[in-house]
């Protein structure tokens, strides 16, 4: 019963009321057809040591489908503070191939938290049909912390 | 970073500082390396499922555009403290802390250095362009580059279309950085010089930071085995080609991010000079110079004179004559780079490139030796034909010698063969390393030659 193994597939949290949850989460599928990849790479701009990876960051993808209901994600930096890629839903790849076609790709937000270091909120991280992106986030030490860096 | 005041030469800078706002306007400014702020315009700009060659026309028309400013001195000239906006009234869009696309990195990666010229000017183009749909401009329109890459046109005749026939590309503009520019011939397994240690300590400080690189033991200028594990890791942590080799885009990447690695204290105290660094090389080599080394680049002129037919041939002695000066003298004249005499980096890396492109046209009585030297150092950790064939000779002369020890065909250059090598130097060569280069090279041949055409 107990799993916290990160889910292949986006995983999608309850809310309280509201319609029904396959709503807005079939609702989203079906306008974002295609994937696109995502990979952070995490790391500190250290005053002694320079730029160092940050390993074991945890870095939450979200995305609101409507209604409080949310389609997130969660993954772990490895030694050389980068995650392993993400795939996520986007809008195909058509629409950004000629003008005029409306919204070419998807964006999400991510939080990453490491502990010493000041939680970092990003925002319109750009999700194009079957592209990788690179989100670099350079974490600021805690206030307050010390024998870090 | 000292600002230069309108060079004669336009340069690639280190880092760029943007203005997040109009002129006027009370904005933060951001300082960036120069590649990561065309990475973040191009991510802006443009939509990474484009055709790649519309990808690069525009990338190229960023760039150009950001030198022109920077080459004008379009702001500080006017008492800025900035050298472009962000506005895309004025400028290019740049979004601070946005995500960049790994397609459009690696292009950039590939060609940072490079920009549009006016044939018979000097300046970076001011490449103007707008998106061609919603804004109609004179300059390169984004949408009408994604029509010309469907029809076929490489981003050079993409970017004639929109800036006229008479647009050159300048590539491999120096970087004007703490840094050496690219050495213009790719660094690989065998390749050996100041730019190999100078590298390798790079590589290795990068290490401590990145811990899945691993370390190279001997940072002694020879780009060895482990030398290329590091450098695979390096390629992969930082999302280039994985070849092992460092051409262009890992060179300047390595630069970067050791440049980011450093600490404060390093920068003031502990930064190590590349001249201090332990290395057999020296920068360059002129009259009156000897050694081991001096044969090696003696090697290389002798071999490429008989390609040229440049006369007389010289003698490999091991010490940087007369002969030696005149016969480089020529070879700069055949290169059309400055005639000293002197075998400086440029001089070095046109000899080594034209010796690896024409190894097998150097005509047969230049060493009486076949087969030729292959043209890079046969090394510890090596393994490929060469190594099997070398092993092969080993062999067959260890069976005539007692002195040399019989060794295993493994095909890898291993602790055996390494000991076979340095046996054999030590008996027939003043000096051995254990290192295969051409002068141990035509020594084994030599000697594999003379026992197997004995009656």
């Amino acid at each position: 019963m107990i799993d916290h193994q990160p889910d292949q597939r986006p995983a999608v949290t309850k809310a309280q009321n509201g319609p029904e949850i396959s709503e807005y989460f079939n609702t989203f599928m079906s306008a974002n057809p295609s994937t696109g990849t995502i990979v952070f790479e995490v790391h500190q701009d250290s005053p002694v040591r320079g730029r160092i990876p940050v390993p074991n960051a945890l870095v939450t993808i979200s995305r609101p489908l409507g209604g409080n209901y949310f389609i997130s994600k969660v993954v772990i930096t490895d030694e050389n503070g980068e995650t392993e890629p993400v795939e996520l839903p986007t809008v195909s790849r058509e629409r950004s191939l000629r003008p005029g076609e409306g919204r070419a790709s998807t964006t999400y937000r991510a939080s990453v938290e490491a502990p010493g270091y000041r939680r970092q909120d990003i925002y319109d991280i750009e999700i194009f049909d079957g592209i990788t992106s690179v989100q670099h986030v350079d974490l600021q030490l805690n206030a307050g912390t010390r024998g870090n860096g | 970073m000292a600002i230069i005041s309108r060079p004669d030469v336009p340069f690639i800078p280190e880092t760029i500082t943007v203005h997040l706002g109009d002129p006027d306007q009370p904005a933060e400014n951001v300082t960036v390396s120069f590649p990561d702020y065309i990475k973040n315009v191009a991510s802006s700009e443009l939509y990474p499922t484009w055709p790649e060659a519309a990808l690069r026309a525009n990338i190229l028309a960023q760039i150009s555009f950001a030198l022109n400013r920077i080459y004008t001195e379009w702001y500080r000239a006017q008492g800025y403290d900035f050298d472009i906006t962000n506005s895309t009234k004025f400028d290019q869009s740049f979004i601070k802390g946005r995500d960049f696309f790994q397609n459009i990195s690696r292009i950039v990666d590939e060609i940072f250095d490079s920009y549009i010229v006016r044939r018979g000017s000097k300046e970076p183009l001011f490449a103007a362009y707008c998106d061609g749909v919603e804004v109609e401009c004179e300059g390169l329109a984004q949408w009408g580059t994604v029509e010309l890459a469907n029809q076929g046109r490489i981003p050079y005749e993409i970017l004639q279309h929109y800036y006229g026939e008479d647009i050159d590309l300048v590539r491999d503009v120096p970087v004007n950085a703490n840094f050496e520019s690219y050495p213009l011939y790719p660094l690989r397994l065998g390749t050996f010089g100041r730019e190999v240690a100078i590298i390798q300590h790079e590589l290795n400080r990068i290490a401590e930071n990145y811990p899945a690189i691993p370390k190279i033991v001997n940072v002694d200028g020879i780009f060895s085995a482990d030398t290329e594990a590091a450098v695979r890791a390096f390629q992969r942590i930082f999302n280039l080609t994985e070849d092992g080799v460092i051409g262009n885009a890992t060179w300047y990447k390595i630069k970067y991010i050791y440049n980011s690695v450093k600490g404060l204290g390093e920068l003031f105290s502990e930064g190590i000079a590349p001249e201090e660094l332990e290395s057999p090389f020296e920068s360059v080599w002129q009259e009156g110079d000897f050694g081991v080394w001096v044969r090696l680049i003696q090697y290389y002129i002798r071999a490429l004179s008989c390609y040229y037919g440049i006369t007389p041939r010289i003698e490999i002695t091991g010490r940087f004559g007369p002969e030696t000066t005149e016969a480089v003298r020529k070879l700069q004249a055949i290169y059309g780079i400055p005639q000293d005499g002197v075998v400086d980096v440029q001089t070095w890396g046109r000899m080594y490139q034209d010796y690896r492109r024409n190894v097998n046209r150097i005509p047969a009585d230049c060493f009486n030796i076949s087969p030729i030297y292959p043209g890079y150092l046969i090394y510890r950790g090596m393994g490929d034909n060469n190594v099997r064939l070398i092993q092969t000779y080993l062999q067959r002369i260890a069976q005539a010698d007692p002195d040399i020890p019989d060794i295993t065909l493994t095909g890898v250059f291993d602790e055996q063969t390494a000991e076979a090598v340095r046996a054999f130097d030590r008996k027939y060569l003043e000096e051995g390393q254990g290192i295969i280069g051409p002068i141990t090279w035509n020594a084994i041949v030599a000697q594999y030659n003379r026992l197997t055409q004995a009656p």
